[in-house]
């Protein structure tokens, strides 16, 4: 059992919250612009880093970004290492972005191997670019290693459309290529469904209405609950994300359910989604699908790792997209305290 | 389906799940009479556009701001309290415990005293907690926390901060914290109070930047407007502002060049044209009148 | 104002809700519902496309509805046995959820047993939950003691142990036992992928059909009335089964031990084998299972029916309709004729009649003067000036497709313009006793929906109309969710264009209506794309169809007058092919019907698929099928499935180009 703690720091405070030193810096690569930002802040603030740990994605590294297409992958990971500064001490991962368990197990035997203790060790953890299934799981090793305290960084992105709110742009998916694959458990987040409850599912509301729809249509719960983003990075992404599920909310009324959680503010969501639970948890079964923004999404999780009988149900993309937004804007602290039981 | 067709699906979609089904078709083509034909801009096109950009926060949302506002003051304190070294699960329980010393107030005779009532409703908040003047201020009063709904030039805070000042209240509470928290916040009217008097603590749920006024460089608003075309859109809905609701609102209150609407309320810092009654105007979404609540009646 | 169709995904509704808006479908009613089927029968497999409604179905059939329903009702215990013909075990194969048991380091064997013992744990749950809700509702047949003695014979089959507390005789302690079995299947599945070695361990391990036949055969030793009954267990959207999974319970189908038995609902193709465990033996039709089609029991009459008693029911429910008296969908949507529409296009309005014939007004317009041109081209003996005298002859002010269809008699060419003067006048003047009325009558009459696209061609932009409670059941498919969806955009569209005024005129208008088929035909077809592996390809097949069969519709001799399918011999198709025809098919894209026969005696059966009808207004063609064209060749699908753009431009237009040297419509 697990009580989680947590709150958000505007990013330039953070030197008053963090220590001077910081034993384990974790990222992952990505060729959206925002993705050395949490790094670079941390230089400019003059935190040092003992060592960081990198996951290299081979869909990044492979991924052509070039304008005439030249670069290799040997390119790739030079660029990568040059934008996190890397030093001989420094590791990097290399696993499949599509596929959590290659990660886990990297980062699991390498924990194994040089952090026995790693609940003493201070540990900074950068999710900007990261995809929802890494961290889930990365979190949830960090909880069963018993770790007390840990800080994310998250930087926002700019934008997720180019241009204003209208009807052209909102049918546009700017940041998914190719299909998804049919929802399913992330792993190890399977929860403990109980056949004789019915299924309620909360769904983070994120732009794509059409994995929403998959996802309701693979649970085919009682209740649905929509939460969105509100207030979100730019006060029309909160009409936009409703158009854009609104074949969802009407399907079966369940408008009248939507609740809201800040788009930026992970506690927040954590503490809504705690207040459905509290309200359905000897009905329904919980399943949750994250599809928003990721700061919701780690709300999620940190419900989830507290509450261990409800799921996540998420569409694994079937391939990888280099630019799901544009530009940045802030970097927010969350500083999250672990009370084992 | 031809352009127009789109748009007014968009609306007819936007109207259900966001304005509370409170437009219909009709009401925006008698809305759209009302603009008379320019030559240099297509006014038809102008005003669809404008109210496509228009933000509309229903009761809803209006109500989760509130608790988000709340929630907003909450962390500040527990910052303040991290920052000393205390645990997050320590501050959490400290602050829970410094709620019943809070006293907030509400600007009464304006949409701040409803308001305050619906802060104190949602965020569950004792009655005690709630004075309907500054003069209820006591010596021992450690924290005033001053709601409101939306903050556009910020010329109320400072008025309000300014009777503070005058009532006495620093000097007979020297240590008293004082916070405006408010739901929606415009970036000049942060900017404006916070150098009109560096230690007021500004909280608030949403900020609109400057993107967000209608006719601005970077507008959200109309971002497919080329310069030229955004200063003749100006100059029309200046015109008509003006004719509506005089210079000072001819763009809404001080220049604000806002399209919000709350449930409860248009503020007037939305272009007039939005909401402007007068002079045979049919407004598509209408400013309600005030309404008084005393805190005692509730 | 609350849309009375808002809701329309009946996968999403609470039980109170099924109930509440349960209409049951005519025959299959007597079919499945009253059990009779079920106990002589074997297992059966239950088809259906995407939202004809077969969870509702499945879900109504469950022993949680059905007892909560005669509770509702007041049915007393005595007549709720006596009606019971079976108790229906409800379970959906929810997707997530089974693919769970796969990968995370541990082999194909051990997930298999893993899931069969969870699929014993899951059903024996169901059936004592069942007991419990008897219990409840007071319809279980036996006293205190009877009670104590079949908890106690179910523990020790289940546990092979006694419980030792008398408090423990319930049937909440067994269902705990039970769950504390299922938590250590999940836990064990969350824990693995941080396990090096992960490894199943369990003081129970379920083999298959221990429970699932055991059980009930134990309930039917302790309670008498439960003799005769069959135990149905519902699995629903089989489809989402792997292929390993649908091993084990094809495995438990063959060996069906009475008094259990299967009723499996599934899509279309979602059946992956039919395969048992035993590599020797595999389930046969008739013998092993049967199978029932949605769409074959529930016939177009009682299709018909069956929507309008839906949506009846759902106006009955709704405030608003309710006060103001308005329960007729059929009322509300009406009823337009291709005459009717007709003169919209030509006149500008819907009018049931002409105020005035004014023929020098009528030449003016443009589909008479294409029949001016036309004549003219292909008789030298008419001149302009006196062209007007014999077109007098060949329109009808009141009903322009007479006009259409003599356009396209000229156009074919092969009867004189005299006999055709003639015969149009003697239709028009309804002598029934001439020989020629007949048909001529039954050449108009089979294609007035044709003759309206070619007279709409005359008049650009105008668009063809889709509304109606026909033409919405038409669009609709057989499957009642697109029916309930075309019912809910016209109703929003209703509240948002005219204001409401549906409570006070008591219909909605038709532009309301066409308006609501196009965005939901757009919104059909854009979601195709998401459908899983080959959604892409799916698409760019529908938008080749599209094109090709809204080309044949410009056809000035109307050939082939409303074509919405193909056909293919699907043993020339390659594997991929298939493959992406039976998804489209699973998706209720396309929709297969009856095969077709070859063109020569032992040719092959050709399968036939058709367009689901909701595209029709997205590519503007006929919600009905008709005409043949030619045969598609396995390359030409190839193509046009995996081809690039620039293949599968030149295979649509050689598709479209084609013209049939078929029989033409005689006259005489």
């Amino acid at each position: 059992m697990v009580k989680i703690y947590g709150i958000s720091i505007e990013g330039e405070l953070i030197n008053d919250y963090l220590p001077q030193d910081i034993d384990i810096f974790i990222s992952s690569i990505g060729w959206e612009e925002r993705c050395p930002v949490g790094w670079n802040l941390l230089k400019t603030n003059g935190i040092k880093v003992k060592r960081k740990i990198v996951f290299f994605y081979d869909e990044v590294i492979n991924r052509r970004e070039s304008f005439d297409g030249s670069d290799t992958r040997e390119q790739n990971i030079a660029h990568f290492k040059s934008i996190f500064d890397f030093t001989d001490s420094d590791i990097s991962l290399f696993v499949e972005m599509l596929d959590e368990s290659t990660g886990l197990r990297s980062f699991n035997d390498l924990i194994e191997k040089e952090y026995d203790d790693i609940d003493q060790f201070s540990i900074i953890f950068d999710f900007s670019v990261m995809v929802k299934p890494y961290f889930f799981i990365l979190l949830k090793l960090m909880n069963n290693k018993k770790i007390r305290k840990i800080y994310l960084l998250y930087t926002e992105p700019k934008t997720y459309v180019v241009k204003k709110l209208n009807f052209e742009h909102l049918k546009e998916a700017y940041f998914t290529r190719g299909n998804y694959t049919p929802p399913r458990d992330m792993l190890s987040f399977s929860g403990c469904q109980n056949c004789l409850k019915e299924d309620a599912l909360v769904i983070l509301l994120g732009f794509e209405g059409q994995r929403a729809k998959e996802v309701t249509n693979e649970i085919n719960p009682e209740v649905t609950i929509p939460i969105n983003g509100f207030p979100s990075y730019r006060p029309e992404f909160k009409d936009i994300s409703l158009l854009l599920n609104d074949e969802i909310l009407k399907e079966s009324q369940i408008v009248k359910n939507l609740q809201y959680a800040p788009s930026n503010n992970p506690f927040e969501t954590k503490h809504e989604i705690s207040l459905i639970y509290k309200e359905r948890k000897n009905r329904y079964n919980i399943s949750l699908a994250p599809l928003g923004p990721k700061p919701m999404a780690l709300g999620c999780c940190l419900f989830v790792l507290e509450n261990p009988e409800c799921r996540v149900v998420y569409p694994y993309p079937m391939e990888y997209n280099s630019k799901s937004s544009l530009g940045y804007e802030k970097t927010w602290l969350y500083i999250i305290e672990f009370d084992h039981e | 389906m031809i352009e127009e067709e789109k748009i007014f699906q968009y609306f007819s979609d936007i109207n259900e799940t966001i304005w509370e089904n409170s437009i219909s078709k009709q009401d925006i083509e008698d809305w759209i009479k009302n603009f008379k034909p320019q030559k240099l801009i297509n006014v038809r096109k102008l005003a669809l556009d404008l109210l496509m950009g228009f933000i509309y926060y229903n009761e809803d949302e209006i109500h989760f701001l509130c608790k988000h506002a709340f929630s907003e003051y909450k962390r500040q304190k527990i910052k303040e309290e991290i920052k000393k070294g205390l645990s997050i699960k320590d501050a959490e329980i400290l602050f829970h415990d410094s709620v019943s010393q809070i006293k907030f107030i509400g600007k009464n005779g304006d949409s701040s005293g409803y308001f305050s009532y619906l802060f104190r409703q949602i965020n569950g908040l004792p009655l005690e907690n709630f004075i309907s003047s500054i003069e209820e201020i006591r010596s021992d009063t450690s924290t005033l926390i001053i709601v409101d709904d939306f903050i556009g030039t910020g010329d109320t805070v400072i008025n309000f901060n300014n009777s503070l000042e005058k009532s006495g209240v620093f000097k007979k509470n020297p240590k008293i914290q004082v916070y405006y928290l408010s739901l929606i916040v415009t970036e000049s009217g942060l900017t404006k109070i916070q150098s009109s008097n560096p230690k007021c603590k500004l909280i608030y749920s949403e900020l609109l930047s400057q993107d967000y006024k209608a006719f601005s460089e970077k507008s959200s608003v109309l971002p497919d407007y080329q310069m030229e075309e955004r200063k003749h859109a100006k100059i029309v809905c200046k015109k008509i502002g003006e004719f509506l609701e005089g210079e000072m609102y001819s763009l809404g209150y001080k220049n604000s060049e806002l399209l919000i609407g709350l449930h409860h309320n248009i503020p007037n810092n939305t272009l007039p044209i939005i909401w402007s009654e007068k002079k045979e105007w049919v407004p598509i979404f209408r400013r309600k009148k005030k309404i008084y609540y005393s805190v005692d009646s509730v | 104002m609350i849309n009375p169709f808002a809701g329309f995904n009946a996968n999403l509704m609470e039980d109170d809700d099924i109930i509440k808006y349960w209409i049951t479908p005519g025959p299959l009613s007597d079919l499945i519902l009253s059990g009779s089927e079920l106990i002589s029968s074997p297992p059966i497999l239950f088809m259906g496309g995407r939202g004809c409604g077969k969870t509702m179905i499945l879900k109504y059939m469950s022993n949680e509805i059905q007892i909560k329903k005669s509770g509702f009702d007041g049915i007393k215990k005595d007549e709720f046995l006596g009606n019971l013909h079976f108790i229906g075990i409800y379970y959906r194969f929810d997707g997530p959820s089974l693919s769970i048991f796969q990968k995370r380091g541990i082999s194909e064997i051990e997930w298999e047993t893993i899931f069969r013992h969870y699929l014993e744990i899951v059903i024996c749950k169901k059936y004592i939950q069942m007991l419990e809700n008897l219990k409840l509702y007071d319809y279980l047949d036996i006293d205190d003691t009877g009670n104590k003695k079949l908890i106690r014979d179910l523990e020790k089959y289940i546990f092979d142990s006694y419980p030792l507390e008398t408090e423990n005789d319930t049937f909440e302690y067994l269902i705990e036992k039970l769950e504390s079995l299922s938590k250590k299947v999940f836990k064990f599945i969350n824990n693995a992928p941080f396990s090096k070695n992960p490894k199943f361990e369990s003081d129970f391990i379920f083999s298959s059909g221990s429970l699932i036949f055991g059980v009930p055969a134990i309930i039917e030793n302790n309670i008498p009335s439960f003799k005769q009954k069959k135990f149905v267990i519902l699995l629903d959207e089989y489809e989402n089964a792997s292929k390993q999974q649908q091993l084990i319970i094809n495995t438990l189908i063959k060996h069906v031990q009475p008094p259990v038995t299967f009723l499996i609902g599934s899509r279309f193709f979602g059946i992956k084998t039919f395969d048992t465990m035993n590599k020797d033996e595999f389930l046969m039709e008739d013998a092993d299972y049967r199978t029932i089609s949605f769409e074959d029991v529930v016939t177009d009459s009682d299709y018909l029916q069956f929507i309008q008693d839906i949506a009846n029911k759902r106006l009955e429910k709704t405030e608003d309709f309710r006060n103001h008296e308005i329960f007729n969908i059929e009322k509300i949507l009406g009823y337009f004729s291709p005459e009717d529409e007709a003169r919209k296009i030509v006149y500008g309005k819907w009018t049931k009649e002409i105020d005035r014939h004014d023929f020098e007004k009528y030449k003016q317009k443009k589909h008479v003067h294409k029949m001016r041109e036309v004549l003219l081209q292909k008789t030298k003996k008419i001149k302009y000036e006196n062209s007007d005298d014999v077109i007098k002859n060949l329109v009808c002010e009141d009903n322009p497709l007479i006009d259409m269809l003599n356009l396209v008699l000229i156009t074919r060419g092969k009867y004189s313009i005299e006999e055709l003067q003639q015969v149009t006048q003697l239709y028009l003047k309804n002598e029934k006793n001439d020989p020629r009325y007949k048909p001529y009558d039954q050449l108009y009459d089979k294609n007035k929906l044709a003759l309206i696209f070619k007279l709409i061609s005359y008049y650009p932009p105008t668009q063809k109309e889709y509304g109606g409670f026909r033409v919405f059941s038409m669009l609709s498919s057989g499957l009642i969710r697109n029916f309930i969806e075309l019912c809910y955009q016209s109703f929003k569209n209703d509240f948002f264009y005219t204001s409401g005024s549906i409570l006070q005129k008591k219909y909605i208008d038709f532009e309301m209506q066409t308006k609501s088929a196009n965005i939901r035909s757009e919104k059909f077809f854009k979601t195709i794309e998401n459908i899983p592996e080959y959604g892409n390809e799916i698409k760019s097949l529908v938008q080749s169809l599209g094109a090709i069969y809204s080309s044949w519709y410009s056809d000035p001799r109307i050939s082939e007058p409303e074509i919405t399918y193909f056909y293919v011999d699907k043993t020339t198709l390659s594997p991929k092919v298939k493959d992406v025809l039976d998804k489209a098919v699973q998706w209720s894209v396309l929709q297969q019907k009856e095969s077709m026969k070859g063109k020569t005696p032992g040719d092959p059966l050709l399968d036939v698929y058709v367009l689901n009808h909701i595209l029709a207004p997205k590519f503007s063609i006929s919600y009905r099928s008709r005409g043949r064209i030619p045969q598609f060749m396995a390359e030409d699908l190839e193509i046009l499935i995996f081809g690039n753009n620039t293949q599968k431009s030149q295979i649509t237009t050689k598709l479209m180009r084609i013209s049939l040297d078929t029989q033409q419509m005689h006259l005489f």
